[in-house]
């Protein structure tokens, strides 16, 4: 058979099947009048099909089949698991595989651990692990990782644990001492994670609960630094009655440990009788925690050697080396971990309590000399403390934030601890800006589920939900930041925006549907009721500073709020913006968000009504929104982190000034409103995913069958961009929630730059040749250029001096085709102006002044195009042509996206862009006609942010992603 | 066909573990996606259950040659007997003048891979996978056959 006949077969075959049975025979004698033979292959081919007899029609092995999970699950990510959806993996451990998955029926992350056929394919073991899971599942304290629950699901049993973001101890100790060479953490550090291991063992030896495999990697510590213990009691649960582990069945055995032939790294934290085989009880808990805690302050495994069997001679037969202890070791220390690794179980130390007790005390100790100098005296008085006291120190700062810990802990403050959250909406697509009514009973939110973004409202409780805008032509576009709706202070109209743009009319519709009445004047914007809905208070955001101005409740008798801060400047000016008025439970204070950055730097501020006592309540410096108050000292607000990661759900408290994150999931908050009492509060939850695809550049208008995954071995992918041979783009990064720089080549991926180095939302700048990358990386709020070597490695900032400014992915810079300039949009200490910088950072040029954003340099050399603000018309910038000595081109008037956004084609010619925010397609822009044509015609609802066109210039390769919003209720416990 | 009946169901774990070791046993693969992976275990399956399924076809005539590595502790499974020698060669067949059909059998049948995984790996849209998987199905069957006349 030779593949050109074997074609004509295949065409004719398909041919032939999409005509009717009685029509194929004719078909085929006319078309193969020439070839019988043919018309036989296929006719005989086309009997073949006709017959269903179910040859290949299930794989050899059921795939759910217990045995081939453990292969299959390896590659579960991104599939769903009974009510939850699995994302990455995060480890192969000694009980099975670990997932980051997400709870779609309590809109929270977890961590799903799949158990291997081993276990659950034996019924007896199985219960009793059912039985031992129960039992960890009521283990609830903050130091050990809590079971929720374990369900079974497509043949597959699984835990569902608390998802613990952060590193093991033992990644820990191996990042300190690459060499594990004896270097290890300081005593501060050490005795803050040893304090809250020993209280989590405390816990559960009350329950009489024993952990059995205690040891660094079972550690965990958050960013936060909160120590977390796993698998609590697993070890018995899946190995059997504990009573009785030979040394044929250690603790846990990793995959890896079998494959590598060595099980080192579990033998080495066994007690000397759980090494011997005998009965354990907590004190085994007791000695590992006395290994753990040496390791700590040594660098050292306390029982290391070459083979599991070395190891466990040295456990039963070897004392640890004290002398590797830090002279700084405290000496109750060093007395505790000789009680704790006393090798007759009789001896040991008897309770965990007392290893916690010893530990208060010396933090009581080192908190008292950094305190005064009376007490350090007193202190140095004692000479067994000499060599701990000069310790100090040089670690006041690290026994200091200790003590801090120890103490925030006692006083342990969150709002939303304890509270239930249940599910309101559970659609695909988009959900945000959900608002609670007064009292409690409604909600209303955008949606796109009718198409386009409507507002619905829903009866909290019934189920049932109404679109309230049915009627209305589109209200609101994706993404919009901002507060654009609400109910009025007596709960019997909502509010918002018709056009989407907060600086038109205001309109009132009934909650009980009906005709939308204008309200307040055009340019209003964001009302807020008093509680005793006597008054209200909005924001002019057309006028400088967006002033906050006083009415009564009907929007008639408006007064502008002078804010007077003697001494200080004028506070509602050019240069600053303020949003989100909300008034306190007595009336008597004004919240409200303030700062000179919408997208950038906002803070939560409060004021009295009459614009006396302006005070500013947090340092947040992040984009702040939705402020919402529970109480009269208590107001919750949705936020970036420093870092940029999020947004999630902080609370601040007004009186203490103090703020903290309200939630530690990984789930991205975007709203939240609470009702008058504060006793409800709802928030919208959003999972963004994002994907690369990939459409070609065709003379006819691309459609969507066109479209193609651009497949990327990372799971989420956005903001492409091609240099040389290489794909750079954003993902998550492996350490941190938020996105870092990613290269992939020859189909490998690797990780250019971590998140956690500081989150990048900007598009990376790719050399020509691929070897260089330049990315704008945020930090203390600000963007400034970072180039680097397309490894990652020689990054250093480029023009500190400029500072990226604009919505977040408009901050994007281009290459000049010999490598030698990078183009961008900034402002520096003269103001704002497009930017050619040289790349060894010898120089830089203002080649435009004014705002520019989205530069880029054609391949041809003698032209650089970005992007001016479109007066009047948000959302889109119009382009504006420079050539790289400076001198002005004349550019059609054409409108593109607001962010950049633009792309020449490979020869130079033209350029694609897109037309506007919504817009989902592209446009090509001939630079020699000044035509424009549209290229695409797309309907995938998600959200395209950019692309770039492949090196061989045939593609686009752009990115999609998806809010995968929905709302939650948040029910908070009495008081 | 009867002679596969019995041992070609596999002991489920020894699969696995076999499947693992040849997996990850000194590879460098870079692992593109999970479909890539999955397309890559479909290929492992197939050797596996072949090199098995030709094992037992030598040792029944007597032949010594091939060690057999799994457990012999075998579960029978409830699916169509298939014979893995003629499906495979078949295969080969088919990829002498169509190597997509061939691998598109080989990531549905083996690996269990969905349409719309296969149409990932192989960058083609799921429309044509299933062209191909049911073309591909009818020429393998009247191949397995052997009833067929092979022009020359």
């Amino acid at each position: 058979m030779t593949p050109e006949r074997w074609q004509r077969i295949e065409a004719l075959y398909q041919e032939a099947l999409a005509r009717s049975p009685a029509d194929r025979s004719a078909f085929l004698a006319a078309a193969c009048a020439n070839d019988e033979a043919m018309r036989r292959d296929v006719e005989s081919l086309l009997a073949e099909s006709a017959s269903d007899d179910g040859f290949l029609a299930k794989p050899p092995l059921p795939m759910s089949a217990y045995g081939v999970t453990d292969i299959v699950l390896t590659t579960m990510a991104g599939t769903s698991l009974g009510g939850y959806q699995l994302r990455t993996q995060l480890g192969a451990g000694g009980m099975g595989e670990v997932y980051r998955a997400h709870d779609q029926k309590l809109a929270r992350d977890v961590a799903i651990k799949i158990l291997p056929s081993a276990f659950t394919s034996n019924p007896d073991r199985l219960a009793r692990f059912e039985r031992e899971a129960r039992m960890l599942a009521a283990l609830n304290h903050p130091n050990i990782c809590a079971i929720y629950g374990f369900e079974e699901a497509n043949g597959v049993r699984f835990l569902i644990l608390e998802l613990v973001e952060g590193q093991t101890l033992a990644d820990m100790l191996a990042e300190g001492s690459p060499s594990h060479a004896g270097i290890g953490l300081s005593v501060g550090r050490v005795l803050s994670i040893a304090r809250q291991l020993a209280d989590a063992l405390e816990t559960a030896h009350d329950k009489g609960i024993i952990h059995r495999d205690l040891k660094p990697a079972n550690i965990k510590i958050t960013p936060d630094r909160v120590v977390k213990v796993l698998d609590f009691g697993l070890a018995k649960a899946v190995g059997g009655d504990g009573s009785s582990p030979a040394l044929t069945h250690p603790p846990t055995l990793t995959r890896s440990d079998v494959f590598q032939g060595a099980v080192i790294g579990t033998a080495a934290y066994m007690s000397p009788e759980q090494a011997r085989g005998l009965a354990v009880d907590k004190r085994t808990d007791i000695w590992a925690f006395g290994c753990v805690l040496y390791e700590m302050l040594t660098g050292r495994v306390t029982f290391a050697g070459d083979t599991a069997s070395d190891s466990i001679a040295k456990i039963l037969n070897c004392e640890p080396d004290w002398s590797a202890l830090p002279t700084t070791t405290p000496a109750s220390i060093r007395r505790l971990l000789v009680r704790c690794l006393t090798k007759d179980p009789k001896k040991r130390l008897r309770d965990i309590g007392e290893a916690r007790i010893e530990i208060d005390a010396i933090g009581e100790t080192a908190q008292d000399a950094t305190g005064a100098d009376a007490t350090r005296a007193r202190a140095a008085s004692r000479a067994v403390w000499l060599p701990w006291v000069a310790a100090i120190a040089v670690s006041v700062v690290a026994i200091g934030t200790w003590a801090a810990a120890r103490r925030s802990a006692a006083t342990e403050w969150n709002p939303l601890a304890g509270a239930a959250f249940s599910r309101v909406t559970n659609w695909s697509g988009t959900e945000e800006h959900a608002e609670i009514s007064p009292d409690g009973r409604f909600v209303a939110f955008l949606a796109d589920r009718a198409g386009q973004l409507d507002i619905w409202v829903s009866q909290l409780g019934t189920g049932k939900f109404d679109n309230l805008t049915l009627d209305i032509p589109p209200l609101l576009t994706p993404g919009n930041l901002l507060r654009s709706l609400g109910f009025s202070g007596d709960g019997s109209e909502i509010w918002f925006s018709p056009t989407g743009n907060p600086g038109k009319h205001q309109v009132l519709v009934p909650l009980t549907g009906g005709a939308p009445r204008p309200f307040l004047g055009p340019g209003k914007s964001a009302p807020s009721w008093s509680p005793d809905n006597a008054r209200l208070v909005y924001i002019s955001p057309n006028d400088p500073g967006d002033p906050l101005s006083l009415t009564d409740r009907t929007g008639a008798d408006p007064r502008e709020i002078v804010v007077r801060r003697p001494g200080k400047e004028v506070f509602f000016r050019k240069g600053v913006h303020t949003h989100n008025p909300v008034w306190s439970p007595d009336g008597q204070w004004i919240y409200f968000v303030y700062g000179p950055d919408v997208f950038g730097e906002m803070d939560v501020w409060r004021m009295q009504p009459s614009g006396e006592s302006a005070e500013q309540l947090t340092h947040q410096g992040a984009p702040v929104n939705y402020l919402t108050v529970l109480d009269s000292r208590t107001l919750l607000y949705v936020a970036r982190a420093e870092d940029w990661s999020g947004p999630w759900l902080w609370a601040l408290d007004v009186e203490r000034k103090i703020t903290r994150r309200a939630t530690m999931g990984l789930e991205q908050y975007t709203s939240v409103s609470a009702s008058r009492d504060g006793g409800r509060v709802v928030a919208t939850v959003a999972n963004p995913n994002a994907n690369l695809w990939q459409v070609p550049l065709l003379d006819r208008l691309v459609e969507d069958r066109d479209a193609q995954p651009y497949t990327v071995p990372t799971e989420r992918a956005l903001a492409p961009r091609f240099g040389g041979t290489s794909l750079f783009y954003l993902s998550l990064s492996s350490r941190r929630p938020g996105d870092g720089l990613w290269r992939v080549q020859n189909g490998q991926a690797f990780e250019v730059r971590n998140g956690a180095d500081g989150v990048l939302t900007e598009p990376p700048a790719a050399s020509p040749d691929g070897s260089r990358v330049v990315v704008a990386v945020r930090q203390q709020g600000k963007r400034r250029l970072a180039i680097m070597s397309a490894d990652g490695t020689n990054s250093r900032t480029l023009a500190a001096s400029i500072e990226i400014k604009g919505a977040v992915g408009q901050g994007t810079a281009d290459w000049s085709p010999d490598g030698a300039w990078i183009v961008t949009g900034g402002s520096d200490a003269e103001g704002d102006g497009l930017f050619k910088i040289a790349v060894d950072g010898s120089a830089h040029v203002r080649l435009v002044a004014g705002e520019a954003h989205g530069p880029i340099w054609s391949p041809t050399d003698d032209l650089i195009v970005y992007a001016i603000p479109f007066a009047g018309s948000g959302g889109r910038d119009a382009l504006r042509g420079v050539k790289p000595d400076g001198s002005p081109v004349q550019m059609p008037e054409v409108g593109v996206r607001t962010g950049g956004a633009h792309r020449f084609l490979r020869s130079g010619a033209g350029l694609v862009y897109l037309p506007g925010i919504e817009s989902k397609d592209f446009w090509l822009l001939d630079l020699a006609t000044g035509r424009t044509r549209q290229l695409t015609d797309l309907t995938d609802g998600g959200f395209l942010n950019t692309f770039d066109v492949t090196p061989d210039g045939k593609h686009l390769v752009f990115d999609r992603s998806h809010q995968n919003s929905d709302i939650v209720l948040i029910d908070l416990p009495k008081k | 066909m009867a002679g596969e009946r019995v041992g070609h169901s596999l002991q489920a774990t020894a699969l696995v573990n076999e499947a693992y070791v040849r997996l990850v046993d000194g590879t460098t693969v870079a692992w593109h996606d999970r479909a890539h992976f999955l397309a890559v275990s479909a290929r492992v399956m197939r050797r596996i259950l072949v090199d098995h399924a030709r094992a037992r076809h030598y040792q029944k005539r007597g032949g010594h040659a091939a060690k057999v590595t799994f457990d012999e502790a075998l579960v029978v499974t409830n699916e169509p007997a298939t014979n893995f020698v003629a499906l495979d060669d078949a295969l080969e067949a088919l990829a002498k003048f169509d190597e997509r059909k061939s691998r598109v059998i080989e990531m549905r049948f083996f690996g269990g891979l969905s349409v719309e995984e296969t149409a990932a790996v192989l960058k083609v849209s799921p429309a044509t996978v299933m062209g191909d998987w049911r073309l591909a199905k009818a020429w393998l069957k009247r191949e397995m056959r052997g009833d067929h006349e092979h022009d020359a």
